[in-house]
């Protein structure tokens, strides 16, 4: 399931792929993955994006 | 077999690991995200199953028909390039090859450099009739079957780097 919070959430801040994966510490392409729904990540990189964009795991991830 | 041809090649293969070793711990270590290390563990069971058919296949082939078209050193090296295409072609097409830091211009150049002096080696090896012996398929087919492998990566990294243009 795509993730258009995360989407958005990086939009807002005006990171591209590229600048959050490499402020959390992964590859762009799994950044991309996250956000098209074709990888669910671990609780330790939800966190690390998370703290780089501000927001809480709510807000981000789980699920209304 | 002489001493000779066991001593050097071993020798040879002590001073590669060796030399990987000290570069290994000079550079940084290889750092793979997540998502890129499980990928990374299918590619593997992937290309093992692959090499496993492979020599399942071959043996299954030789002693059900008595046919024998290939050196025995000639099918271990096909069987262990087949498998190392499979992992790196995946690994590639999945954006689990390259580390999170690496970028592949480096490694375009040294496999274009890799596939072209295995496709001279190829192409000499069948100029002197040593590539096919008594009808039997040498362990000289190293050549060929080293230019394929690095070729299929060479294409993928090429064709990937094209897709991943259009996506962005």
């Amino acid at each position: 399931m795509k993730n258009l919070r995360l989407k958005a959430a990086r939009a807002g801040m005006d990171l591209s792929q590229q600048e959050l994966a490499d402020l959390v510490g992964v590859s762009r392409q799994t950044i991309s993955a996250i956000e098209k729904g074709d990888y669910n990540p671990t609780i330790k990189l939800c966190v690390a994006i998370c703290k780089a964009l501000g927001k809480t795991l709510d807000e981000l991830f789980w699920e209304p | 077999m002489s001493m000779e041809m066991i001593v050097w090649p071993v020798l040879g293969l002590l001073l590669a690991v060796l030399i990987a070793l000290i570069l290994r711990k000079k550079s940084a270590d290889p750092e793979y995200d997540e998502r890129q290390q499980l990928l990374r563990g299918k590619a593997y069971q992937h290309a093992f199953i692959v090499s496993m058919f492979y020599g399942v296949l071959y043996g299954v082939l030789t002693v059900s028909t008595g046919l024998h078209f290939m050196e025995d050193g000639a099918a271990v090296f096909i069987g262990a390039f087949l498998g190392l295409m499979v992992f790196a072609v995946e690994c590639v097409w999945k954006d689990a090859f390259f580390t999170v830091r690496r970028t592949p211009r480096t490694y375009i150049l040294l496999y274009a450099v890799i596939t072209l002096s295995q496709i001279i080696g190829t192409v000499s090896e069948i100029r002197a009739g040593t590539l096919i012996e008594n009808g039997l398929l040498t362990g000289r087919c190293l050549y060929p079957a080293m230019a394929l492998t690095f070729l299929a990566i060479l294409v993928t990294i090429l064709i990937r780097r094209i897709t991943e243009k259009e996506e962005a």
